[in-house]
């Protein structure tokens, strides 16, 4: 009797289970992208609360030191403004004594810069007003999105959060539209009747490269191939022709390839030619 | 406890199955969304090749290969003015050692190097039978795809109206509608001084050429329309003195009065099947709308005020019809039903609207507005919305229709100079945009001009 009702609890996980495989659909798609896909990535967590919340532990980043030194290398392409909120302190009495002429230069850069905007008050804890601060300068000295792609230092995160990858994503995502903006890729069908049912998605998959890999694909081909819908056709093939003209997409960070690698860009002319 | 043991095994398998689904499942459906909502309205660069013929094939009027640049000029100059092509400079064309051999198969990077979105090629050889066989290819450069490609076998003086098809084969390919190459213009002809001014009926092609005058100029002739259906133009002839409408065949050039009409009848314009003639009718000073059932020659009568009531036009699903009246104080724009009922008033600008005309498409009616000493062609829908000015002059009038709906001719006048200079009416073309206008060329002064429906 036992083993029946386990076999049958197990059953039950089991349909349960494949069901979450075999129809994907019934879970809102996003949030889950956010949660799940491994990134190591990258200097948006330079903004975010999160990350000095997670510099916070001193013993930690002293054990790197110990063991791999290679990694402190990495360390001065970080903005002066982060070095300024770091722990100075701790950081200057840290490094001198232990390690080689390699650890040096990340302490005399950041020696150099910090007394420029030496805070008045020892910043050995996290102070949210200023960041927030900084996180303002940001966003208005914000230079190029596919610049800051591209000077993306992606070896040393560790913690990865929701926020980081929504964060992450939303830069792609304006990263490509901007992208095929600037680039002149998408010429839209001028004048076309019906302009509200003119939306279409391409679907396409993208090598580490930027490539595409395979010919992107019109997600509601069937409708573009039936009679009466020649203005449909018209508009996902001026959406395929953009997608095509605006290859290879090398200017996203390889790093992020897990989240860019499958693409779906939704080309609506609605708002374009209604106005 | 062997029970408790397989238990606990039991239900670690089933933790590491479900943790290993909620690892695989999102990494499956990974992909990132992008919204793109925001684009350019540029011309399709297109690059339009000569048809490939035999330098040493010659009929009359010069070598088969001089025929295939010809046609390939014509379909370039039809593509360009339409305003949604850019051609690309044949300079830059890569040259290929054989031809032929890509006409089948183009090397579409060369295509890609130069700019190119689109490329046509094609052939052109002479029959057995002393007939021409053209043939084209449509090629998507960047899909590097065949997008269409046809066949004709025509006689050689009807070259050029095989390179409007071919124009018309692209343009609907590339754009999902309709092309309007293959069709003709009929307008109204002017010569002579102001006070004795010469009005004849004259016909072209839409480019210009072909150019015929159907009437010899002795009586006056005013808003020739086109039959939708036929190759018959209806228009108003002062003959005697008394202003009738006729109907007038263009493939044998017969002629024959529509109806005996008490009092003045003016405006006429077919319904959209043909069948019937809508127009106004002026009688002891008043002007209402009627329509004519061609076949049986009957009039009904549409509408019934004392103010005037005139430019009846049809909607393209014969429901509705939309005219012009003073009925509201003002000249402006209604819309009824076919039958006359449900008069509502749609233009609510300032100024006095009037020649209001239905799109083939429907969507929309294009009109004449006047206002502060200026005209302006524009466009709203059907209900009044969304009005667009998209010409404006000194006099401007008279829209008409392309077949696909989307490009409006009309006339325009030169003001007068102080010495009473000017005054000069010429045809003009300007898409929905309102981006792309263009003057067509005629041989003489040039007004009320309407467009033909799609050659059959």
């Amino acid at each position: 009797m036992r083993d029946a009702v386990i076999i049958s609890v197990i059953f039950h996980f089991v349909v349960m289970a494949s069901g979450m495989v075999a129809l994907p659909m019934l879970r809102p798609d996003r949030p889950d992208i956010m949660k799940v896909i491994p990134i190591e990535v990258i200097k948006i967590g330079d903004v975010t609360k999160l990350r000095t919340q997670e510099k916070k532990p001193d013993p930690i980043i002293k054990k790197p030191n110990k063991k791999s030194p290679e990694r402190k290398v990495e360390m001065p392409p970080e903005p002066p403004k982060l070095a300024s909120t770091m722990p100075l302190p701790d950081m200057k009495s840290k490094p001198k004594p232990k390690k080689k002429t390699t650890i040096k230069k990340p302490t005399k850069v950041t020696s150099k810069r910090a007394p420029r905007i030496t805070p008045k008050t020892k910043p050995r804890r996290f102070n949210a007003g200023k960041l927030a601060v900084l996180l303002d300068k940001r966003e208005q000295s914000e230079p190029d999105i596919l610049e800051k792609l591209k000077d993306r230092d992606y070896g040393k995160e560790k913690v990865i959060s929701t926020i980081d990858i929504q964060q992450q994503t939303l830069s792609l995502i304006d990263a490509i539209d901007k992208h095929i903006y600037d680039n002149q890729c998408w010429n839209i069908p001028a004048g076309a009747k019906g302009a509200e049912g003119l939306r279409v998605t391409i679907r396409f998959r993208l090598s580490p490269e930027g490539e595409l890999i395979g010919s992107p694909k019109v997600v509601d081909s069937g409708r573009m191939n039936s009679p009466g819908q020649e203005f449909y056709r018209t508009a996902a093939e001026s959406a395929l022709r953009a997608v095509r003209k605006c290859a290879p997409y090398d200017f996203l960070p390889k790093a992020q390839y897990d989240l860019w690698r499958d693409m779906e860009i939704i080309f609506d002319p609605e708002h374009i030619l209604s106005s | 406890m062997k029970y408790m043991e397989i238990r606990v095994r039991l239900c670690k398998i089933l933790i590491l199955i479900m943790a290993g689904i909620a690892v695989a499942v999102p990494v499956v459906n990974a992909k990132i969304v992008v919204d793109v909502n925001r684009g350019h309205a540029d011309p399709l660069p297109i690059a339009i090749t000569d048809l490939i013929g035999n330098e040493s094939d010659i009929i009359s009027g010069g070598s088969v290969k001089n025929y295939g640049q010809r046609i390939a000029l014509v379909v370039k100059a039809d593509l360009t003015r339409s305003g949604l092509f850019q051609m690309v400079d044949s300079a830059a064309f890569i040259k290929s050692a054989n031809p032929l051999t890509t006409l089948r198969n183009p090397n579409f990077n060369n295509w890609k190097a130069i700019g190119a979105q689109a490329l046509m090629n094609g052939s052109i050889s002479l029959q057995e039978d002393g007939r021409l066989k053209v043939e084209f290819r449509l090629w998507d450069v960047l899909g590097s795809n065949q997008l269409t490609g046809l066949r004709y076998f025509t006689s050689p003086k009807n070259w050029r109206r095989i390179a409007h098809l071919i124009s018309d084969a692209i343009y609907k390919r590339l754009t999902g509608e309709s092309g309007y190459f293959d069709t003709r213009v009929v307008y109204i002809s002017e010569s002579g001084p102001a006070t004795a001014r010469v009005k004849r009926l004259a016909i072209m092609d839409q480019d210009g050429h072909n150019h015929v005058f159907l009437t010899n100029g002795k009586n006056l002739v005013l808003t020739p329309r086109f039959s939708p259906t036929a190759q018959e133009i209806t228009y108003l002839s002062y003959f005697d003195d008394n202003p009738r409408v006729y109907l007038y065949n263009i493939d044998s050039g017969k002629q024959e009065i529509l109806g005996d009409f008490p009092g003045m009848t003016f405006a006429p314009r077919f319904s959209p099947d043909g069948n019937k003639v809508i127009m106004s009718q002026a009688f002891k000073g008043n002007s209402d709308i009627y329509v004519m059932e061609l076949t049986t020659r009957r009039i009904q009568r549409l509408t019934s005020h004392t103010a005037i009531d005139t430019s009846p036009s049809y909607s393209p699903d014969s429901r509705y019809v939309t005219f012009n009246s003073d009925r509201g104080g003002s000249q402006q724009i209604y819309v009824m039903d076919a039958d006359g009922k449900n008069i509502k008033r749609i233009s609510f600008g300032k100024g006095r609207y009037s020649t209001p005309v239905w799109s083939p498409r429907g969507d929309l009616i294009a009109f004449t507005r006047q206002y502060r000493g200026k005209f302006y062609i524009g466009v709203m829908r059907p209900d009044g919305s969304g009005e667009r000015l998209l010409s404006e002059s000194y006099l401007d009038e008279g829209p008409t229709w392309t077949p696909n709906g989307r490009v409006i001719m009309y006339f325009r006048q030169q003001p007068y100079d102080s010495r009473g200079r000017g005054g000069e009416t010429q045809l003009w073309t300007v898409d929905l945009t309102g981006y792309n206008e263009r003057q067509m060329i005629t041989p003489l002064d040039a007004s009320d001009p309407a467009w033909s429906p799609l050659i059959r």
